[in-house]
């Protein structure tokens, strides 16, 4: 049974939520502060109809007109109780029975039920009123349901449009989190051993490893909470949340699957593309492997040939030259070996969750003091926002995308112009910028530089590089869940910056 | 004359490390197969094994320990590159260090120098390690770079010892749990932040370390 202030209360609080999110719903608000002006004005207009309609009941009864009396009576309070519920309609009744019976039914200004036609009056009064408070009442239920209804709707909308332009799974948890009310726990659990979580460590690795073996089926948790899961084609996504938000986090998750779904899926169409690529790359490896092996095999091959059959005719100085020529183009070699076999682990594909968690930064000192060596005189600056960031990948992997990234920038820019390197995290991924003071990279070729046996002008001239580096470098980024780009240097800064991007798996600043 | 024993399937590589192993003054003996090598450094007094992984008859980790009971000696395990995870079991086997392959010559020559050194020090009385100019006094608990004295907690004391007491080869991140808590268990992140603090303390750079070198993914060495 509903008081009629409580119905106001609940009137006025219908009204002001109408735009607010789940997750300050403005019931109570609304209760400790609007509930007195609104019951009085009530009230007033209750009073005013009963007046109202009392006098016409008196008016009719003066001009010998019983039936048109009763029935203004009956029309007061059908108002009443379907304006304000059962409480409000039943006084009124009674308030009617009483005038009716003291003033308008014989005898004048005295109780009594003589008649039948006395009883039928205050019957129709009371019977009036519980019927038309038990509409007026389910109306208002049916109303209110439904504007609670469609205010879920358009937060469900709102949500799931905001998803839409998330491209990160930890930006998608985010989401989440701001949209869905009182979730306890929300992670991405992918079937790759990647974890999701807003939490630097996330909590619900045993559950969700429970989860994956009993198909997701969604389960109650401790103390009236409840765990929901919801599969998508890579992971699951698994929530806690207490019993009374179970239906909206359900459809959240169901959200979220949705848009998980649309991640692995573009994911997918990245590596189809790259499968459909690698019939092309196999043609052209071939042409560019018999270059490119060809070339320090002669040299080693001619140098030791000379050596072998007519050291007697060649200078000392001569056969030292020769020597150096067979070491140097052995280690060309070695290396051009090391970027073939990459490329193969390339095409055929890594599996990340078998891969350890190594610190980058560690990684990134141990390229940096090898850059320094091969290039003593370069200026390299550096410039770190974080001490440590662990990446899930395997070192060597990690050690060549950071290198062959170096590397680039040292070779393809002047030697009086300064590299600087720099570290930040942004949204869950670790991002290492190696900024330089070249001639910049042009929109042309800004995608070109990533393919394979891709040469820049200056990297022909001086018959530097095999054009694998950087396509190496991505490829392993991109199977470890990141990116290689090249953009502009901020500010309108001369050169070219490129852009590592990893995920990260735990970070300290 | 100290011997070196050299464990490869690959004649060629017997033949291009023989001449200049002896040039260095070793005495070189071959094996092709683990079994033979197993049998000629029990019947040999070698004192530096070069052993590489594939071997046709076993996985060359597998001897390690056999190859050890027979004499104290220095193992420098050759090893294809892109293969940590070999590298560590091996590593934590008991080998000294290892070697990627294709190897620079000198670099060959200057780890079976330091693992001789090694072999020498079998039974380890010796008080003081000294490192790229760091002392370590283990009587006197004392650490000093270049002469100055560096303070250093006691867990970070038992690291660095581990570390100098095998100066110039690689030390597992297992070997060094083990060193600093006596626990393998214990959350390696303990053994990044020791190792960062340490790196503070006697680096010029620590983002990029000249002393204490990282071997991603495998251990940390201190250059020496």
């Amino acid at each position: 049974m509903r008081s009629a202030a409580a119905d106001a209360a609940g009137r006025a609080a219908l009204t002001d939520a109408a735009p607010a999110s789940f997750a300050s719903r403005p019931d109570t608000r609304a209760i400790l502060s609007t509930p007195a002006p609104a019951a009085v004005r009530g009230d007033l207009v209750n009073g005013a109809i009963l007046l109202a309609c009392v006098t016409g009941g008196f008016v009719a009864h003066a001009h010998g007109r019983p039936v048109t009396a009763a029935s203004s009576f009956v029309f007061a309070v059908v108002l009443v109780a379907t304006r304000h519920g059962l409480k409000a309609g039943l006084l009124s009744a009674i308030l009617a029975s009483l005038v009716y019976n003291l003033l308008l039914s014989d005898p004048f200004l005295r109780f009594g039920l003589t008649s039948i036609d006395d009883l039928v009056p205050i019957l129709a009064f009371n019977a009036s009123a519980v019927a038309c408070a038990y509409v007026a009442g389910r109306l208002k239920d049916q109303a209110r349901a439904s504007e609670e209804a469609q205010r879920r709707v358009e937060s469900l909308l709102t949500f799931s449009q905001d998803l839409q332009t998330t491209t990160s799974l930890q930006d998608m948890i985010a989401a989440a989190r701001q949209s869905a009310p009182g979730l306890e726990a929300l992670e991405l659990h992918l079937d790759n051993g990647r974890v999701i979580s807003p939490e630097q460590e996330p909590t619900l690795r045993l559950l969700a490893a429970q989860l994956r073996n009993a198909d997701c089926t969604s389960l109650p948790a401790e103390n009236g909470s409840m765990v929901l899961c919801e599969r998508f084609s890579d992971g699951l996504v698994v929530a806690i949340v207490p019993q009374e938000h179970a239906t909206d986090a359900a459809a959240h998750l169901a959200i979220i699957a949705l848009a998980a779904e649309r991640w692995a899926l573009t994911h997918r169409l990245v590596q189809a593309d790259v499968f459909r690529q690698s019939e092309q790359f196999k043609t052209a490896l071939l042409s560019s492997v018999s270059h490119d092996l060809r070339t320090p095999l002669a040299v080693i091959s001619a140098s030791a040939g000379s050596l072998l059959h007519y050291r007697e005719s060649l200078s000392a100085e001569a056969q030292q030259d020769l020597l150096e020529s067979i070491e140097q183009q052995s280690r060309r070699l070695d290396q051009l070996t090391d970027k073939l076999l990459s490329l193969g682990r390339i095409e055929g594909g890594l599996d990340q969750a078998s891969m350890p968690t190594v610190d980058a930064l560690e990684v990134l000192g141990e390229a940096l003091v090898a850059v320094r060596q091969a290039a003593p005189t370069r200026k390299i600056t550096k410039e770190y926002g974080l001490d440590h960031a662990s990446v899930r990948a395997e070192p060597s992997l990690l050690h060549q995308i950071i290198a062959n990234v170096l590397e680039n920038a040292i070779i393809h820019t002047p030697k009086d112009t300064t590299v600087h390197v720099s570290v930040a995290s942004q949204g869950g991924m670790l991002l290492l910028r190696v900024d330089d003071d070249g001639p910049g990279v042009g929109a042309m070729e800004a995608e070109r530089i990533f393919q394979r046996f891709h040469q820049g002008a200056a990297a022909l001239q001086h018959k530097r590089g095999s054009g694998l580096g950087l396509s190496i470098a991505r490829g392993f980024a991109r199977a470890l869940g990141g990116d290689v780009t090249v953009v502009a240097r901020p500010g309108g800064a001369r050169g070219a910056r490129f852009e590592i991007s990893l995920p990260i798996e735990e970070e300290s600043r | 004359m100290s011997s070196l024993l050299v464990i490869d399937d690959e004649p060629d590589i017997h033949r291009v490390l023989r001449p200049v192993l002896t040039g260095a003054g070793w005495e070189v003996l071959g094996a092709m197969t683990a079994a033979h090598g197993l049998r000629v450094a029990r019947a040999n007094t070698v004192k530096v094994v070069l052993l590489d992984l594939g071997l046709p008859d076993a996985d060359g980790k597998e001897i390690i320990d056999q190859l050890q009971t027979t004499n104290p000696l220095s193992i420098i395990v050759i090893s294809a590159r892109h293969q940590d995870l070999e590298k560590v079991a091996a590593l934590d086997a008991g080998a000294d260090d290892y070697v990627d392959k294709p190897f620079n010559i000198e670099e060959l020559l200057a780890r079976i120098r330091v693992a001789e050194r090694r072999a020498g020090s079998w039974v380890d009385k010796v008080e003081q390690h000294s490192a790229g100019g760091l002392l370590l006094d283990t009587a006197k608990r004392r650490v000093t770079l270049a002469g100055e004295d560096i303070k250093l907690s006691p867990k970070e004391f038992d690291l660095l010892r581990e570390l100098i007491s095998n100066a110039g080869q690689v030390v597992t991140h297992r070997r060094l749990l083990m060193a600093g808590w006596g626990d393998v268990t214990v959350d390696p992140q303990y053994l990044r932040s020791y190792i960062a603090t340490l790196r503070q303390k006697l680096e010029a750079d620590p983002s990029e370390p000249q002393i204490l070198r990282s071997e991603p993914g495998v251990g940390y060495r201190l250059a020496g």
